[in-house]
């Protein structure tokens, strides 16, 4: 599948204003970050904060059927890094 | 009036109407040659300036024959998405039937993709609204997926070189003036 094309698409629909990247076919990064569900060949819903220099300061993967993470915990995180 | 005569009053009625149509399509060609396509003119009709290839895809039709996105190089393309629970869907298509006659063996084709449907109600869907563009069926969803068809009816305009031009989310009068304007400058362009 061209998956540049269809996440554009899907950008587009959603009218989103940050970047789609793309890890297919390799999922090279997924792995590195340690997110990849081998059985489905895509990668855990997962979030990660990496500050100005580079450090990933939070890192939170969902269990499956666990519920979304709010924006506001994310906010929270930011801050908190900000501080 | 007797039937002979009734015949000639109905047959110079049939060809006044058939001049006024004639007149009317001629106007409409040449509103549109050498005009760039008026995109904003369809509404919500998104003009996609990137201008990026369609990707291919091989579905089969009804019949079960393989089609190719890539069969219709050369032509301008209507890509449709569809389905029969789609209620705007029932409203565009004979829109796009009219469109479709109009410009077929111009250098213009529609391709309709059925979404996940079952081929019998597909079928009886396509017959109830005596449609006669081309359809393909694709059950598992994959290429209503790629080409972001979220929503019911999804439409593609792509050029000869297959090259997409413009998206639309959502249904539209296909007939319209604006509509058969846009289409008669895409099949000028070379």
């Amino acid at each position: 599948m061209n998956v540049r094309f269809s996440q554009k698409a899907f950008a587009d629909f959603l009218s989103l204003n940050y970047p789609l990247l793309s890890d297919f076919p390799d999922a090279k990064t997924i792995q590195a970050y340690g997110v990849f569900n081998a059985e489905r060949k895509l990668a855990q819903r997962s979030w990660f904060i990496v500050d100005k220099q580079g450090v990933i300061r939070y890192k939170k993967v969902l269990a499956p059927k666990e519920p979304l993470l709010s924006n506001d915990v994310l906010i929270e995180e930011v801050k908190k890094i900000n501080k | 009036m007797n039937d002979e005569r009734r015949f000639r009053f109905i047959s110079r009625g049939q060809l006044l109407l058939a001049a006024v149509f004639f007149l009317a399509g001629g106007q409409l060609y040449a509103q549109a040659a050498g005009k760039p396509p008026d995109y904003s003119a369809i509404p919500k009709l998104q003009e996609m300036k990137e201008r990026s290839p369609a990707p291919d895809f091989t579905l089969p039709n009804p019949d079960g024959r393989k089609v190719s996105l890539k069969d219709f190089r050369g032509k301008v393309v209507f890509l449709n998405f569809w389905a029969t629970w789609c209620e705007y869907c029932k409203d565009e298509m004979p829109t796009m039937d009219r469109l479709y006659r109009e410009f077929k063996g111009k250098g213009f084709e529609i391709v309709a993709v059925n979404v996940k449907d079952k081929r019998p109600e597909a079928l009886a869907f396509v017959k109830q609204l005596k449609l006669t563009y081309p359809i393909v069926m694709d059950p598992e969803g994959e290429v209503g997926l790629l080409y972001g068809a979220f929503g019911m009816p999804t439409t593609y305009l792509i050029d000869r070189k297959g090259v997409v031009l413009a998206r639309l989310w959502g249904p539209a009068d296909w007939y319209s003036p604006a509509a058969r304007k846009l289409i008669a400058a895409l099949v000028e362009q070379k």
